[in-house]
């Protein structure tokens, strides 16, 4: 399984959510905008008080309808109806209904025709009876004449305004049209500071209506993306010409305030009145409640007297449309289904109370700096905290920020978004704490699932720790997938450098197994061909060592020697069958490693290994192995001897293998000779052992490893290797004085002691024991082991490891001469 | 986060090999102490090989996309859980090593070791060895030991005083290598201004009371100094066993100016 390397960490989350978020504030984003829009509409309805106002209105409802029938209704009900608000002093009306065309309805084009007619007949003027049916006609006529009845009923109202409305475009307005008249007195010349909303075309009604009417403002409604209405739009420009709108129209008359008192800056100002506009000249409309919070009284009623005297006076009126089918409902905060007449009074209503809701121009840079904040918070404080901590902060914040821009908003009318900083700070703890959890769960679902994991990394502390079998043996229980290759293949090299071949092929075939990789065929096939025999120095070394091997078929070599095959493996290291290809001489290479040795001792340990190792190089004598050579290669000190073909007298230590006491005089005698010869030339051996005594099949008898054995194990080592049993000590090696030739004879003496008896004269249970011992017990004689060793052996045993060192045998000459003595008289019995 | 650090071990006035180990790591952020148990020179093996895996882990995991061993505590940090699977495996390779070679038999470790990063720094324990937090003059301990006679203490079954008395206070409960798997303890905790931090092994803690600890550990700016004068102070009052102290100091105004700021809110 693959994890990813780096996960994103959190601060960067946390950045690069506070930067969508902060673009999306600045630009608009619809999905935020409309998520705002929720909370405003929220935030409205929480506001909604009903408010005090002049505003009432006539509505064309259902039951007006149902009694007075379909509609179109002949325009003669409205001018009657203007004539009885009229009559009960209402301080303007509004009608919110658009007469764009004259009215045909009512038969007046055929009257006209029929008088016309009339009017063509030749006797039309002599006729007094053509003449009163004239007369009828144009009265008739008069009757039927609707708008005109309409008109002379506004004219004589007076304070009756009309809406017109206009197609609102980006597009530049058809210029080739001069500005209407009726639009000169309707409108404002615009000041620099405002970009209204542009409208191309205007529709307004018939001039007749017009001309009588007190004022005129456009209806438009402007929509947010949700389709919902929560704005008026104070003002439009057409040509050059801001026109303002029919609830604006309505308060300024109202107040008795001409247009052209009217100042646009942050706020439209006039006299006494001021409302918060912004560069569009629109204003947020606080609305006052559902539908029908506004006083509604129905056409019918008032048609029919039923509404007391006095209702209508001094208030603004609005005459509109609520009847099913008739009207065209608006989406608003307060119902989805609001009367447009009504929204017009809420806009009167806000106007003047006060009452809009308003976007402060510091808003969007405070809610921009909170952004910013909150995405600090989220970068770069939430990490550090623990999960339910910074849980806990994000809540107080998101309940804080929302708190006030509710409280804000229901008792100032100040609108600050909500939407933007909570859903940064939901949505950024929600990714932070997602992230943990799923790396978490990862992470678990690794451990648990994936024992293979755990192999590996095991393998892994094996191979780290130089244990090479066991790492293995881990690495075998994964798949052979590419890491595991590689792995692998170290682990081969490792098994290589340690000169475990035979492993490191077997490492190779188990990769080869799944196909091959990188060069391993060409590594197996050469380890191959090295075969068993290319096993240089013993295993288990924990530093790296050179690996000595040549390509191709032909013989590995160590120095000038070529190698044949390994002979045994000892303490120091391993001994190999080798040939001097110059005199075609077969000699014994013993490889030491200096590997346990401390790294800063090596080099004091290398040169005196090499000054005792030539100096013994020296000794030319029979009892003695020859030392032809010694040399480094490749970090591994070797040295070059006479080939020997027997085996140490360790063998010949036990109870059942005992050699008998003539025999074992032969011997000492003639190490004791050997070592006078080594003594004379000053070289000590230092290490005299039943190991290092050398009985050859022809039976003579070699004394090995002169100089160098002692170099090995007196450096202090620095992993420990355990140190041999001092079994073989003097007293002045044990007390670590300063040691001559009498020292080998005491080991000497020791030696002999153990070949009589198969027993050692000095033991303890631990080597403090043994130590102690040397230095201050005196063994018992042999012969009283053994009362068939004869006297003469047990004498020279004796004296040859006594304490004193002046006691003590002083040369080898002289334990030849006893022995000589000794063998006369066993000899002569 | 600036820190020094420093660590000092001695094999004390009894006994003849040092057991323990110590890796000071500032790079890894890895500080630990080890004491090795078992005989023939297993335990020194041991508390050097659990230190070895440990640091090899953290080297090789500090990338991030680590596996842990032994799952994930949710109670602790990332890092905590990190330092608890290094140790973890530590405690496996000593096991089966052990397994392996006759020689290593019943060898094992203790181990008490700290992973800092940033200002976090967890700790996690095994067995006897201790870390103490030196803040604001006093001397806090951070670690429970899992010895017997701690138990015992926490148990209710012994008093401190008895405790004291106690000839089993060398006897472990807990340690690495003893069985495949073993059970750490951790602590995360935030660092603060001048902080410091000792892990040491038993033979620190047995010679020289937490008090005298503490006045030394606060006698000098220099770990060098204050590590060489606990091991001395050890050795002075008989020197038992093997002594080994780690410790690692925060530097004054080293910390970001979001963790000052967290500390201030914190003290104050």
């Amino acid at each position: 399984m693959k994890i990813p390397k780096k996960i994103l960490s959190d601060w960067v989350i946390g950045c690069l959510l506070t930067i969508v978020m902060l673009v999306a504030l600045l630009l608009q984003w619809s999905p935020l905008q409309s998520l705002e829009l929720k909370s405003y509409d929220f935030r409205e309805r929480m506001r909604e008080k009903k408010q005090s106002s002049p505003v009432v209105i006539v509505a064309i409802d259902d039951a007006s309808i149902a009694s007075m029938g379909r509609w179109p209704w002949p325009r003669t009900f409205m001018a009657e109806m203007i004539e009885i608000l009229k009559a009960d002093e209402a301080a303007l009306i509004g009608l919110d209904i658009l007469y764009t065309e004259q009215d045909r309805s009512s038969g007046l084009a055929e009257m006209r025709a029929l008088r016309e007619k009339l009017e063509a007949l030749p006797s039309y003027n002599k006729n007094s009876q053509l003449s009163s049916i004239h007369t009828a006609i144009l009265q008739s006529e008069q009757l039927l004449d609707n708008d005109a009845r309409l008109a002379a009923a506004m004219s004589a109202a007076g304070n009756v305004l009309l809406p017109l409305y206009l197609t609102v475009s980006d597009q530049l307005a058809r210029q080739e049209s001069a500005l209407p008249e009726y639009l000169k007195v309707n409108s404002i010349i615009p000041s620099a500071s405002v970009t209204p909303l542009r409208a191309v075309e205007i529709t307004a009604p018939t001039p007749e209506f017009i001309a009588s009417a007190k004022g005129l403002g456009h209806v438009n409604i402007v929509t947010d993306v949700d389709g919902s209405l929560r704005k008026e739009t104070l003002a439009i420009l057409y040509q050059d010409r801001l026109v303002p709108s029919f609830a604006l129209q309505l308060v300024l008359h109202y107040l008795k305030q001409p247009l052209s008192a009217i100042k646009i800056g942050d706020e439209l100002s006039a006299g006494s009145l001021s409302v918060p506009v912004n560069s569009k000249m629109q204003m947020l409309i606080g609305f006052n409640g559902p539908a029908g919070t506004f006083p509604y009284y129905s056409f019918v009623d008032i048609m029919n007297g039923k509404i007391p005297q006095g209702t209508f006076k001094n208030r603004i009126v609005l005459i509109g449309h609520t009847a099913t089918g008739i009207a065209t409902p608006q989406v608003t905060p307060a119902h989805s289904s609001f009367p447009p007449v009504e929204t017009i009074a809420t806009i009167i209503e806000n106007i003047l109370n006060k009452n809009t809701i308003q976007r402060p121009s510091w808003a969007l840079p405070l809610e921009a700096v909170l952004l910013l904040l909150a995405g600090i918070f989220l970068s770069f404080l939430a990490p550090r905290l623990k999960a339910g901590i910074s849980a806990v902060i994000s809540a107080i914040l998101l309940v804080l920020w929302n708190g006030a821009a509710i409280f804000l908003f229901v008792s100032q009318g100040l609108w600050l978004a909500m939407a933007p900083l909570s859903l940064l700070l939901f949505i950024g703890y929600t990714a932070i704490a997602t992230k943990r959890f799923m790396i978490t769960e990862q992470r678990k679902e690794l451990v648990e699932a994936d024992s293979i994991e755990t192999s590996k990394m095991l393998g892994l502390s094996f191979q780290g720790q130089g244990l090479l079998d066991l790492a293995f043996e881990k690495f075998r229980k994964c798949p052979v997938d590419d890491t595991m290759k590689d792995l692998l293949y170290n682990l081969a090299l490792d098994f290589e450098r340690k000169r475990m071949f035979t492993k490191a092929a077997a490492v190779f075939e188990h990769i080869r197994q799944t196909g091959s990789y990188k060069d391993i065929d060409e590594r197996i096939g050469t380890l191959k061909t090295a075969g068993e025999t290319m096993m240089f120095g013993a295993p288990g070394g924990r530093r790296d060592a050179t690996v000595i091997m040549e390509g191709g078929s032909s013989k590995p070599t160590l120095g000038r020697y070529e190698i044949e095959k390994e002979l045994g493996r000892g303490a120091m290291g391993t001994v190999y069958l080798g040939k001097d290809p110059k005199i075609n001489r077969q000699v014994a290479i013993k490889t030491i490693r200096f590997e346990d040795i401390d790294p800063d001792q090596l080099d004091e340990a290398k040169k005196r290994f090499f000054r005792e190792a030539e100096a013994a190089g020296t000794l030319s004598h029979p009892n003695i192995v020859t030392i032809y050579d010694v040399g480094e290669e490749y970090d591994l000190a070797y040295v070059a001897m006479e080939l020997l073909d027997g085996a140490d007298l360790s063998a010949w230590t036990t109870a059942e293998k005992r050699l008998s006491p003539k025999e074992v005089l032969r011997m000492i005698r003639a190490v004791a000779d050997g070592l006078d010869f080594a003594h004379s030339k000053g070289i000590v051996h230092r290490d005299i052992k039943p190991a290092n005594i050398m009985l050859q099949l022809n039976g003579d008898i070699k004394i090995a490893d002169f100089g160098i054995a002692r170099v090995m194990s007196s450096s202090t080592t620095q992993t420990g290797v355990i140190m041999g049993t001092p079994s073989y000590m003097s007293p002045e090696q044990v007390l670590g004085q300063k040691v001559d030739g009498r020292s080998d004879l005491f080991s000497l003496g020791v030696v002999m002691y153990e070949l009589l008896s198969a027993t050692k004269p000095f033991t303890g249970d631990s080597i403090a024991a043994l130590m102690y011992n040397i230095a201050n017990k005196q063994p018992v004689l042999v012969n009283k082991l053994d009362p068939s060793i004869p006297e003469c052996c047990a004498y020279i045993a004796h004296r040859l490891f006594l304490k004193d060192i002046e006691k003590r045998y002083q040369r080898g000459k002289e334990v030849v001469a006893h022995i000589d003595l000794c063998l006369q008289r066993l000899g002569t019995t | 986060m600036n820190t020094v650090s420093s660590g000092y071990s001695d094999r004390g006035m009894v006994r003849e090999g040092n057991e323990d180990s110590f890796v000071v790591a500032p790079e890894l952020g890895l500080f630990a102490v080890a004491d090795g148990v078992g005989g023939h020179r297993a335990g020194e093996i041991a508390s050097k090989m659990a230190l070895d895996v440990l640091q090899d882990y953290l080297g090789r995991t500090s990338g991030g996309g680590e596996v842990l061993l032994g799952g994930n505590d949710p109670n602790y940090s990332d890092t905590a859980n990190r330092l608890a699977s290094g140790i973890r495996l530590a405690s496996r390779v000593i096991y089966e090593s052990a397994q392996d070679n006759p020689a290593w038999r019943n060898m094992g470790t203790t181990i008490v070791a700290a992973l800092l990063e940033e200002e976090r720094l967890s700790i996690a324990h095994v067995g006897d060895s201790r870390a103490y937090l030196i803040r604001g003059g006093g001397i806090i301990p951070l670690t429970e030991d899992h010895s017997m006679i701690a138990e015992q203490v926490r148990m209710g079954l012994l008093s401190p005083e008895a405790a004291q008395a106690s000839t089993q206070r060398n006897i472990i409960t807990r340690a690495l290598g003893f069985e495949v798997d073993a059970e750490v303890d951790l602590c995360d905790l935030l660092l603060a201004q001048e902080d410091r931090i000792l892990l040491c092994s038993d033979g620190l803690t047995n010679m020289v009371s937490d008090q005298m600890i503490c006045s030394i550990a606060l006698g000098s700016q220099n770990p060098d100094e204050i590590c060489q004068q606990l091991v001395e102070e050890a050795n002075m009052n008989g020197g038992k066993d093997n002594v080994t102290a780690v410790l690692i100091m925060v530097r004054s105004g080293s910390l970001s100016l979001l963790s000052r700021m967290l500390d201030w809110a914190r003290r104050s």
